[in-house]
């Protein structure tokens, strides 16, 4: 019998040799690692406050107040109905009150609002949503109204940064405010058989606004908003309608936008009007940054099943853990990570192995 | 559904009523509080049930929001309306129905889509804002017309109404002067907004005002609308909170000019069935 040489499989052989040398000199990815650095419980007994920490608020249950990144409570009080709460400011109300007292992190009395409804701070900016459900004000933090917006459309999403707030209304209208109160832009995104807006954001300079806007034929839209007007510079129909009010957030650098969709995160590039969507458990309810651009945490929730997702270069899911709660929050401190979970706070330490 | 514009028409002619009730019937004198009362610092354009109740669709619509509240979340505004669910419905209206107890709610409300007049969502309850213990919120949307509609105008009416009475009638002068009116009494020329006693619940649904026969205004509740940033009471003019409800014991009748002699000035109140109550009152005029 005559063996045929065939230089084929050497060839491959060979090849395959030099692909594996030439990748091998490449180190493999690195493994996110989320190790738990302490735990403290939001119920034990408040350290004295101090001004040198930084400080975080949390909400869980009926207890609300501080803590920093030390691990401390600074305060921790129960609130008989609501609170509302940012790192500023907290103001627990009730179901009838005709005023609300606003408080420092220090307990200190700041002001009161004279005024009836739900008291709601973002930052260091205090609203008061006007019973009905159609009407709000901002206040100063001496407790003066500064303007009132009077309407008989319930207001379904709201948003405010520094330039201003936005608020959405059930019957398909954005209205974006000034500061002082004066209308910035009057937006109605339209696209759907019936318009309603279910999320919306105004970004920190003001000059971007975006909405999750209407039922049938649904669809996320980002606009940009220029002096008396906005022009549409991307949108997105959703498979899936949702009713249910939904989260919609630019981030810090205001050149990503963040939506919730059913089934998880969409993620917009808003300089190259590009959308990605990273499939998740639950409807999205936070969404935390870190220091390092592109890497951020998001706290989804399916009934009592919480789920943490790590975030890379904007679009790279690289991580989970979840975890059954009541009630549940996410924060961040530079790269640290911050997990509320009932009357527990823990302190995740975030590395790559 | 009938046309809005024909609803004038469907009281006066058809016993049939564009919506059904959204919870279950009550008697038309057992409101906690009606379309266009003061309540909190600001004008209501809610309808507001003092018993609590299943609380349904008053007609065939799309659930296009679902609010709920936000007691486990942060960052998340809380709506005074509580959990509450709007539909639209054809013919550009849109009803509320708020301050639903978070317990009852339907576990699939939020996969709902179309639904028919009955259909449930949940219990009224504590989650909105309310004074007292008030129940189910109810609003109407007129989406068209770009105005909130007194749900009471396309609803059912059971038994009577509660009966009206003028109250004591106060006069406010351009300078802020106010003169409380009575029969033959003597009052300076000039510029003035004519009050009657606040009634805490139910207010009148129509209030007109002559002076030597004739008109001068006539105020509906019939509904509401925006004048630039505030919600106004329609007359001949909007009438923001401040003007209609100058303080918690008011109400704005009219606002009218009083010139030199006899002035019979004359206020009608009508209920939402047509029933009236007329006063009249010479004032003598310098």
């Amino acid at each position: 019998m005559k063996l045929k040489f065939s230089p084929l499989p050497f060839f491959f052989a060979g090849l395959f040799a030099v692909i594996y040398i030439l990748a091998a000199a490449f180190p493999l990815s690195q493994e996110l690692q989320l190790v738990p650095e302490w735990t403290v419980s939001i119920s034990q007994q408040p350290s004295t406050f101090s001004q040198q920490e930084k400080i975080f608020p949390f909400k869980s249950s009926q207890l609300a107040g501080y803590f920093s990144e030390s691990g401390k409570i600074f305060s921790s009080s129960t609130f008989p109905v609501k609170i509302a709460i940012s790192d500023s400011y907290y103001a627990p109300f009730g179901l009838s009150d005709n005023s609300v007292s606003v408080y420092s992190p220090d307990g200190k009395t700041v002001c009161e609002l004279k005024e009836c409804g739900f008291p709601f701070i973002e930052d260091d900016r205090i609203f008061m949503f006007l019973p009905g459900g159609s009407s709000f004000c901002q206040f100063s933090n001496e407790g003066k109204k500064l303007w009132t917006y009077e309407g008989f459309v319930p207001v379904t999403a709201f948003s405010s940064t520094p330039a201003g707030c936005a608020a959405g209304f059930a019957d398909g209208k954005v209205l974006a405010f000034n500061p002082d109160g004066s209308l910035k832009i009057e937006f109605i995104p339209g696209g759907s058989r019936y318009p309603a807006i279910l999320g919306v954001s105004l970004s920190s300079d003001g000059s971007q606004l975006a909405c999750l806007s209407g039922i049938d034929k649904q669809r996320i839209v980002l606009a940009r908003v220029e002096k008396e007007h906005s022009v549409i510079t991307f949108y997105k129909y959703l498979e899936k309608d949702q009713t249910h009010q939904s989260f919609v957030k630019f981030s810090n650098d205001n050149k990503w936008l963040y939506y919730s969709y059913t089934g998880g995160l969409g993620i917009v590039n808003c300089e190259k009007s590009k959308c990605t969507e990273l499939k998740m458990d639950g409807t999205v309810i936070s969404l935390k940054h870190t220091e390092v651009p592109g890497t951020f945490f998001v706290l989804t929730r399916n009934n009592k099943k919480y789920n943490v997702y790590v975030i890379e270069n904007y679009t790279k899911k690289s991580g989970s853990f979840s975890f059954d709660a009541d009630s549940a929050f996410i924060e961040t401190c530079g790269n640290e990570l911050f997990v509320g979970r009932n009357s527990k706070i823990s302190k995740i330490q975030i590395s790559k192995e | 559904m009938k046309k809005l514009s024909f609803l004038a028409f469907v009281l006066a002619l058809s016993p049939a009523f564009a919506f059904d009730w959204p919870q279950d019937a009550v008697l038309s004198d057992s409101f906690y509080s009606y379309f266009g009362q003061l309540r909190g610092n600001g004008i209501s354009s809610s309808l507001i049930f003092s018993d609590s109740s299943t609380v349904k669709a008053s007609e065939d619509g799309k659930i296009v929001t679902v609010i709920t509240e936000h007691n486990d979340d942060m960052g998340w505004f809380e709506s005074p309306l509580g959990n509450a669910v709007i539909i639209a419905h054809d013919d550009n209206l849109m009803t509320v129905y708020g301050n639903l107890d978070g317990e009852s709610l339907k576990e699939d409300i939020f996969e709902l889509s179309d639904v028919k007049t009955g259909t449930e969502f949940g219990v009224s309850g504590n989650s909105g804002w309310q004074s007292g213990t008030s129940c189910l919120e109810f609003q109407v949307i007129d989406l068209l017309q770009n105005s909130s509609v007194n749900p009471r105008v396309l609803m059912p009416h059971e038994g009577h109404e509660k009966e009206l009475s003028i109250g004591s009638i106060t006069a406010i002068g351009k300078n802020g002067t106010v003169y409380p009116i009575w029969n033959r009494m003597s009052l300076p020329a000039g510029h003035y907004f004519l009050y009657r006693s606040r009634h805490k619940t139910m207010l009148p649904y129509k209030i007109s005002v002559s002076i030597n026969g004739a008109l001068m205004e006539r105020i509906s509740y019939d509904r509401l609308k925006q004048s630039g940033m505030r919600l106004c009471v329609i007359g001949n003019s909007p009438y923001p909170v401040e003007k209609v409800y100058p303080d918690s014991d008011k109400q704005l009748l009219s606002e009218i000019n009083l010139s030199s002699g006899k002035n019979i000035v004359t206020i009608t109140v009508n209920d939402i069935l047509g029933a009236e109550k007329t006063a009249e009152y010479i004032i003598f005029v310098n």
